[in-house]
């Protein structure tokens, strides 16, 4: 029974070292790429809902499809990143009955509380089907971009404020890219990103 | 049958200390690295899971620990 009792507790303690090496692995993107989702159905750890909250609608439910409406633009949304990233691709998908233009944005780090420099993507990259339209675009990502572990970006939808129309967000997808973990350079990442957090 | 069923709570409760031990000091790293580093470990898993077998393995060792043969 002692012998039994013991190999439990190594298996248990092997899991937890197991645990904690799978969640620095995760943190440390050792793949070089992290895709994260917000459906609005589900809670989204990495990307929250949209902001602020009196230019947005809480969230919806209509025919198993979830959405969080804009009244009023631009609005934005927050993507947590564990570690620094350089590249962001985004896509968007929305319902747009009163045909506003959308654009991306990626947000520069807040200097003051009323520094608003964004670098804001042109709507070429936008797919329509039907009612449902498709917004893609993609951001160098820089430590200049993030502030207290989140990407920061913006919806604009010109035309939006003044027809009293709405745009329903559907879901959101990011991919944050860096180059692959470099074997040989674990350590020194593993170090960089335990102590200097990036 | 008592007889039977006190052998194997008062067994369980070995397996049921050492899980809230080990768990348990999981939990606190867990914690204190959230705090430490970016607090993104819990973004992965629902932390739920762990705190509830953490607390229900503590309150099961100690109800069974009533069990443990003495002799």
């Amino acid at each position: 029974m002692k012998i039994i009792l013991k190999i439990y507790t190594i298996l248990l303690i092997i899991g937890v070292l197991v645990f904690f090496g799978w969640l620095i692995y995760k943190n440390l993107a050792i793949t070089g790429k992290i895709f994260v989702v917000n459906d609005f159905c589900n809670k989204s750890q990495f990307i929250p809902n949209l902001y602020p909250e009196d230019r947005v609608g809480t969230l919806e439910k209509e025919n198993g499809i979830c959405f969080q409406r804009i009244f009023t633009e631009p609005v934005y949304f927050k993507v947590n990143a564990s570690r620094t990233f350089s590249k962001a691709k985004i896509k968007i998908i929305y319902e747009n009955e009163g045909k506003s233009i959308i654009q991306l944005g990626l947000m520069k780090r807040k200097i003051t509380p009323l520094d608003w420099r964004y670098d804001l993507q042109s709507a070429d990259n936008h797919i329509s089907k039907d009612n449902i339209e498709e917004q893609n675009a993609e951001f160098s990502v820089g430590l200049d971009n993030i502030t207290d572990h989140s990407l920061e970006f913006i919806i604009s939808a010109s035309g939006l404020n003044e027809g009293g129309q709405e745009i329903k967000i559907r879901r959101i997808e990011v991919e944050l890219s860096r180059s692959p973990e470099n074997w040989q350079a674990i350590f020194t990442d593993l170090k960089n990103y335990l102590f200097r957090k990036h | 049958m008592n007889i039977l069923f006190k052998k194997i709570a008062g067994t369980a409760h070995y397996f049921l200390r050492n899980t809230f031990i080990i768990m348990g000091i999981c939990f606190l790293l867990l914690i204190i690295a959230e705090d430490l580093y970016t607090g993104f470990f819990s973004f992965w898993f629902d932390i739920r899971g762990l705190t509830i077998g953490v607390i229900a393995s503590g309150i099961l060792a100690l109800f069974t620990s009533r069990f443990i043969d003495q002799s």
